[in-house]
């Protein structure tokens, strides 16, 4: 059985995409586990490939997939958004 | 691109928007048609409260990228350039006019859209050696993700009630 510390350290996320969403099946994650990961299993089950160019986000926060939940501010219940990012506008576009 | 495999594609990529109630609300979008090929969406700006409603044109997708213009969500009709999002410091994305066609004739009067995944960009005279091709198969290029796309280029722009 999980101590109490363990407990606490667990949260349920959502990470959701136009390809769907991903919490686990309700799973709980460790905050101390790094967003990568979670983004690793959420790319395997939404059947994501090229993911290389995405921002994921919190509100209007970028978040950092090299840290922890918890160094992201990440608290349960959250849902994160995760998606490409654009590759900005055409100036040339301007020249006629 | 056959019409009715155009439609099955148009109609999986819609779906897995409006069957998604998260994603519709974090996002801020309110799906107001969706049947093929124009999809309409109005989009909430985070930082004004403001509303736009964008309507993309999906013919002969995804053989060719959507088209997109900005509705005037009262009259249906063409939103009037001085509604249109303005740049960010960022980017140049939202031209009130000047478009250019691929032969290079000027259209003075047709605002547009610059952003890879939209049809106005990819058949601008100026990104003739930037074609769809190369992007639509890409995860980043999917009918939702170019959605995602137009709203984050909104989201990070100047709009203002008039």
């Amino acid at each position: 059985m999980a101590s109490s510390n363990q407990q606490q350290n667990l949260i349920t996320v959502t990470v959701t995409t136009t390809s769907g969403n991903y919490d686990g099946d309700g799973k709980r994650f460790n905050l101390n586990e790094k967003l990568s990961t979670l983004l690793h299993h959420a790319a395997k089950d939404l059947g994501l490939v090229n993911t290389s160019d995405w921002a994921v986000r919190l509100g209007d926060r970028v978040l950092d997939p090299s840290r922890s939940l918890v160094e992201n501010g990440i608290t349960s219940g959250a849902v994160i958004r995760w998606a490409p990012v654009e590759r900005g506008g055409g100036t040339a576009c301007t020249r006629s | 691109m056959h019409p009715e495999l155009s439609r099955e594609l148009f109609k999986d990529g819609v779906e897995k928007l409006t069957h998604n109630a998260v994603l519709l609300v974090e996002h801020g979008w309110l799906i107001l048609r969706a049947e093929y090929p124009i999809l309409r969406i109005a989009m909430r700006h985070r930082a004004t409260g403001l509303l736009r409603v964008f309507e993309l044109d999906f013919a002969d997708w995804n053989d060719q990228p959507p088209a997109l213009r900005l509705m005037n969500g009262e009259t249906g009709g063409d939103l009037d350039v001085s509604q249109w999002p303005k740049n960010p410091p960022t980017g140049t994305y939202w031209h009130g006019g000047n478009w250019v066609s691929p032969s290079g004739l000027l259209l003075p009067g047709r605002p547009f859209m610059c952003l890879a995944g939209i049809r106005e960009y990819h058949t601008h005279n100026a990104h003739q050696d930037d074609g769809w091709e190369q992007y639509k198969d890409l995860d980043s290029f999917t009918l939702g993700n170019i959605v995602s796309q137009v709203s984050d280029v909104f989201q990070k722009s100047h709009v203002a009630a008039n």
